[in-house]
């Protein structure tokens, strides 16, 4: 055996592409070869949909509550090229707790052991980024993942809210727990998009690992219930999907985070925004505007 | 399928903080509410022991602590815990609480541990199970974040055994029993690690845990967990004896079955079979004197009998009564939420509890239903109901003797009084008929 | 005064509503002077011992109402209290010749898939399968931490029960995590009952409410002959004795802290007066007391005739008393009230009280009255106490104290504190009853139990010789509240 598990663990905030991003990433790493498994942390249950035919799968936790106790190989299904593919479920809308759904969930994988049994390269966490308690955290904690990296647009509310996952971040890398590898940087179209993410990169001492821009090929690809790498393998944006999961296979240094404190953070926005209204009125064409 | 309790006989998983207060000079440290520490003592406790009770530390979580982490409060009590308690083992778990909010005891706790500290953590939420279950995961907890660290094993000493028996508190006799288990296998010539009470060296003797030429599980399911890991990790291999053994009959088998296992040469196992025979024979020897009683007495004497018991009571009470005292079985409940995994097994050893015979069983955790079950029964002739304080008035309606078996308990003061072994058949049998014979003016 | 709001499900916690604290040192006159000049400051301690929770003392309240069953929304552990007051509620049936039942005690046995998925269902099943099973004439539902955290509508679905089944099913809201004082609990109790069960008065009977534990009927020699009844609650009461309390011509309050709430509900919503004084304890203190019932009850010249003709009677028995026990030392363990009922008769025997650690302090009651302040009153007639500490249990500083102090004698008024005093060899008391203390005749059976404890040292003289002590010797020597500090103000809350 001996082969080594590399655990990753990606965060972004709701509707930033996290799960399109992830699904891709797990579809490209399979298809150079790996063994992967994808596990899905956010409460939707849908990470995972696009690797399989667009259909939802049985969840760890509904499993759990219909059976009182699960075995892992009950909830984990395979997918496109064989990747393996677990969601971890959670409550409805306004009952329960979805951060103790996620503790749950997590727990029972690692007490059975999963993952030597089949054998895997990479197992891809797929977790909601609104941090709102230890439990979503759980699995950038030390023993599971080892690098985390973080989904995030050039829209200002993206970017404050990466800032804010870098502190829930730095909390568990100052010990012993997942250490930022980077930004993937998602829908990056305009130039100046390129700009503020860059800069802000430089800010909080990260990198960017990819730009990732935005592509009707994905949608259709959604539209498909398929990734952009199964549905669209030749494309200009499967390639640009195949180089991110190239990036992620060969990265192997990541840091604490040094995320920006609110008034560094107000400013830093402040400086862009003025930056932004000058390129504006300098004539460069502004199609999609940011918020201001 | 709603599974609600009512009469509660066990506690949640934090009832394992009783496991920890059973160790010589260990002490719990609760990541909780303020309350629980209480409740448990309150079913399960017998006084304070060296360092339970009253002196359990606590982060008593309040509002903040759920709403912001409780983290930094649980350091705080450690920090404080750690000069003020005088201890050998230090043990934090967790409440509902904390588990709900993610707090990250593990990180915290190895921080400890890195500057050599005796601590270990384990995560008991309420929630996840009962005590029964919980006190494996504590057992195995102490094993792997402190006994590993001192003695990571490679290295087997003849003829010790560890003993994985009577779960401390819970089985209110647990003192007792485990005192004549002890007894017996010291009589077999084993170096018994009983780990828990009086009998016990402390931590001293949990760093030999992994040195044991074979463990000993005496009870139906729980235990079992830790026997599984102790096996996968140091490769002990262990015997399983499914129920507590009370009485000649069982005790004899118990130990008859221990020493096939033991691997001794033919002067110890001759030695070791000279043992028993002494034993039995003393044993038999009273038996011998109540026959003239059991068969004579003119008045009503229990004819059969209702267990309302965990599994290993359930299983060693309805054998002893049946085949020792020829007590008839009725029904017997199992209250412990046994895990689905072992109920066939407990089913099978109820349909052949005799060569002539097999009894019901059944599982349940709703003590009103039970009691509205066994007031149905048609009213026949005495009976005999082992189970817990809860079963009072239910007795008394059927006018039927009840021995306090199960907790809660309340009506007796226990010391050092056990029902494993020989002793404790004998134990068993003066109790039971002291309570008949009361019933006489 | 705090003003009852009866709409909202939830009783403000204690903190919040009367300003009361649970850590402080210094003298009990430095404490009343602070409580009632102002904000009263929280200490915290960064070391605490376990202690008790809101739910416990709500459940030993709703526990003993005969028609009515409780179901804990929690994990079974929260139930484990359930035989203890089960057994006390036995006793008390015996004592006052009722037939014997199990009080009917639920719990909906919350699992890990309930804290993920919520359990409100789980509920609403378990309240219907009781009350199948029982037909009860009202269910409370008690929660907890794990309810609480999760979210689960409690009230909503008592709400809906209560409509479907055409009985009260009362939330009551007592969270472990929600209070720092676990009296909190007894509000969360009375505020279920008089939000749900007690109805609008429809006459004013001769009755007099009894706000206690499940204590001797005491208070019928007194009321009977002034041409008044006793009518003791919560515990061995009905719903329908309940839905009648508002009709009542008075409140008798034995512990302010337990009853604090409901006493001021009584006479705010429904104009029932509340006897105000502290309770009576020592002469001075009967006599207030007495006097007060007597203008309530329209009785004053019966009441003078009474005093005097007990002050005959008890005067010279004490007298003899306070012989034998005067300069006698004495350190005190207790809750808040019945600690300071305890301080005010040890004084009356002229006995010193060396200190106190007494779980709580109330600056202040539900009433808003000053007078009620029963600290206050034993400073003002006996005189300052040293050593007062307010600590929510924690033996730790107990053991500390009592180490240093070595009294001749400790009293004790909560369980698993008393062991402390007998392990260091000081002859220890602890009376269950809460109105054995009360009135003139409750100095008397105090004495006589002293005296008899300070003689009967065999035991505790034995048991000290072997006795562990699982305080480490650097802890013994330190200051015993090294760990209280780090103010945190009630408003924080």
């Amino acid at each position: 055996m001996g082969k080594k598990l590399t655990q990753i663990a990606i965060y972004g905030k709701g509707g930033i592409g996290k799960s399109t991003t992830t699904s891709n990433i797990t579809a490209a790493l399979s298809k150079a070869g790996y063994k992967v498994m994808q596990f899905g942390c956010d409460p939707k249950s849908d990470s995972t949909n696009t690797l399989r035919g667009g259909t939802y799968i049985p969840t760890v936790l509904d499993t759990l509550r219909e059976k009182n106790v699960v075995k892992a190989s009950d909830v984990i299904f395979e997918g496109f090229n064989g990747v393996y593919c677990v969601e971890a479920g959670g409550p409805a809308p306004g009952v329960g707790c979805a951060g103790r759904g996620i503790i749950t969930a997590v727990q029972l994988f690692k007490q059975q052991k999963v993952f030597e049994d089949l054998d895997l390269d990479y197992v891809i966490y797929d977790v909601l980024g609104d941090v709102v308690c230890g439990g979503f955290a759980v699995p950038i904690r030390e023993g599971i993942a080892e690098h985390v990296f973080t989904v995030s647009s050039a829209d200002f509310m993206a970017v404050y809210a990466a800032n804010n996952l870098f502190k829930g971040i730095q909390k568990y890398s100052n010990s012993g727990g997942a250490l930022l590898g980077g930004v993937i940087a998602n829908s990056i179209n305009q130039p100046y998009s390129k700009d503020i993410i860059d800069d802000f990169v430089l800010q909080t001492k990260t990198q960017v690992i990819e730009y990732v821009p935005r592509s009707v090929t994905v949608t259709q690809s959604e539209l498909q219930g398929k990734t952009t790498i199964e549905a669209f393998p030749n494309s200009a944006q499967a390639q640009v999907y195949t180089k991110l999961a190239e990036k992620i296979a060969s990265h192997t240094v990541s840091k604490v985070p040094e995320p920006l404190d609110s008034q560094q953070l107000r400013d830093w926005a402040a400086k862009w925004a003025d930056q932004l209204l000058a390129m504006e009125i300098g004539e460069m064409k502004v199609n999609s505007a940011s918020n201001l | 399928m709603s599974t609600l309790i009512e009469q509660p006989r066990y506690s949640c998983a934090l009832g394992a903080q009783q496991t920890v207060v059973a160790i010589p000079r260990a002490v719990p440290i609760l990541h909780s509410g303020p309350g629980c520490s209480i409740k448990i003592s309150d079913l399960i406790g017998q006084g304070e022991a060296y360092a339970g009770g009253s002196t359990i530390p606590c982060t008593n979580s309040g509002e903040a602590e759920i709403v912001y982490g409780g983290e930094d409060r649980l350091r705080s009590v450690i920090d404080g815990a750690l000069k003020v308690i005088d201890a050998d083992l230090y043990v934090v778990l967790t409440g509902c609480t904390s588990d709900i909010v993610g707090d990250d005891i593990e990180r915290i706790t190895a921080d400890y541990q890195e500057l050599g500290y005796p601590i270990v953590c384990a995560e008991t939420g309420g929630f996840k199970s009962t005590n029964y279950v919980s006190h494996e995961v504590v057992v195995n907890a102490i094993i792997d974040q402190y006994v590993h660290t001192f003695n990571p094993g490679g290295h087997v000493q003849k003829g010790l055994v560890n003993v994985f028996s009577s779960v401390p508190y819970q089985d209110t006799y647990w003192n007792g029993n485990l005192e004549e288990i002890k007894r017996l296998l010291e009589g077999l010539g084993l170096t018994v690690n009983i780990l828990f009470g009086q009998l016990s060296e402390g931590i001293s003797e949990w760093k030999t845990i992994p040195d044991a030429q074979f463990n000993i599980v005496a009870g139906t399911w729980t235990g079992l967990g830790i026997a599984d890991h102790l096996k996968e990790k140091y490769g002990t291999p262990y015997t399983h004896f499914p129920y507590l053994p009370i009485g000649g009959k069982e005790t004899s088998a118990f130990l008859g079955q221990v020493i096939d296992f033991a691997d001794f040469t033919p002067p110890e196992r001759s030695a070791a079979e000279g043992f028993i025979a002494k034993e039995e024979a003393r044993f038999y020897s009273h038996i011998e004197r109540t026959a003239a009683f059991m068969l004579e007495f003119r008045y009503g004497l229990p004819r059969r009998f209702y267990t309302i018991l965990d599994a290993n009571y359930a299983l060693g009470f309805s054998k002893f009564l049946l085949n020792e005292l020829g007590i008839l079985p009725e029904r017997q409940y199992i209250v412990d939420n046994t895990p689905e995994e072992f109920r066939e097994g407990i089913k099978k050893q109820f349909a052949e509890i005799s060569e002539l015979r097999s009894t019901e069983v059944r599982f349940e955790v709703d003590g009103g239903k039970i009691h509205d079950e066994i007031r149905n029964d048609p009213k026949k002739n005495r009976a005999l109901i082992i189970g817990s304080g809860w079963e009072r008035d239910l007795a008394k309606d059927i006018n039927a003797d009840l021995l306090l078996v199960s907790v809660p308990i309340s009506y007796r003061l226990v010391l050092s009084c056990g029902y494993a072994g020989y002793n404790g058949g004998l134990r068993a049998i003066e109790d039971i008929y002291d309570h008949v014979l009361d019933t006489y003016r | 005064m705090s003003e009852i709001n009866l709409h909202e499900p939830e009783v403000l916690i204690r903190e919040i509503r009367l300003g009361s604290i649970t850590g402080f040192e210094g003298t009990a006159g430095e404490l009343v002077s602070c409580a009632q000049s102002g904000k009263l400051t929280e200490s915290t301690r960064s070391f605490s011992q376990c202690m008790g929770c809101s739910s416990g003392n709500a459940f030993c309240q709703l526990s003993m109402i005969t028609d009515a069953v409780v179901i804990n929304h929690a994990p079974v552990g929260c139930a484990g209290d359930a035989f203890t007051f089960n057994f006390v509620y036995r006793v008390g049936q015996m004592e006052r010749n009722l037939p014997p039942s199990i009080g009917r005690y639920f719990s909906t046995n919350l699992e890990e898939r309930d804290t993920v998925f919520g359990a409100v269902q789980k509920l609403a099943e378990t309240v219907r399968e009781v009350n199948e099973r029982l037909h009860p004439n009202a269910i409370f539902i008690t929660t907890s931490c794990a309810s609480g955290i999760i979210g689960d509508d409690v009230e909503g679905t008592a709400n809906e029960l209560t409509e479907e089944l055409g009985i009260p099913v009362v939330g009551c809201f007592c969270e472990g995590f929600k209070s720092k004082m676990w009296t909190t609990g007894f509000d969360s109790a009375y505020h279920s009952i008089v939000r749900k069960i007690v109805k609008p008065p429809q006459k004013k009977t001769n009755k007099v409410n009894i706000i206690n534990f499940w204590g001797s009927h005491i208070f019928d020699e007194l009321l009977e002959p002034l041409g008044y009844e006793a009518e003791y609650i919560v515990p061995f009461s009905t719903i329908k004795q309940l839905e009648h309390i508002s009709e009542a011509v008075a409140t008798i309050q034995v512990c302010p802290t337990l009853g604090t709430y409901i006493g001021a509900a009584l006479e705010q919503v429904y104009g029932v007066p509340e006897i105000k004084s502290p309770p009576a304890y020592g002469i001075a203190g009967t006599d207030n007391w007495l006097r007060e019932i007597g203008q309530v009850l329209d009785r004053r010249e019966e009441i003078e005739a009474l005093i005097i003709k007990e002050h005959a009677r008890v005067i010279p028995q004490i007298e003899a008393y306070r012989e034998k026990l005067r300069g006698k030392k004495a350190y005190v363990t207790a809750g808040s009230a019945h600690g300071h009922a305890i301080i005010a008769l040890l004084r009356e025997l002229e006995m010193e009280v060396q200190g106190a650690a007494i779980f709580h302090h109330d600056p202040i009651y539900d009433n808003g009255d000053p007078t009620s302040d029963a600290l206050a009153h034993d400073v003002r007639t006996y005189g300052d106490i040293p050593n007062y500490n307010v600590c929510n249990k924690q033996a730790y500083e107990l053991v500390n104290i009592l180490n240093r102090i070595k009294p001749d004698l400790m009293i004790a008024r909560h369980g698993g504190m008393t062991v402390w005093g007998a392990k260091l060899g000081i002859p220890s008391l602890l009376i269950g009853d809460e109105q054995f203390g009360f009135g003139y005749q409750g100095i008397l059976n105090y004495a006589e139990r002293i005296l008899e404890t300070l003689d009967s040292s065999e035991f505790v003289t034995n048991l000290a010789k072997h006795s562990s002590m699982p305080y480490t010797k650097w802890w013994l020597e330190q200051n015993p509240f090294t760990f209280l500090g780090g103010n945190t103000h009630v408003d924080t809350y």
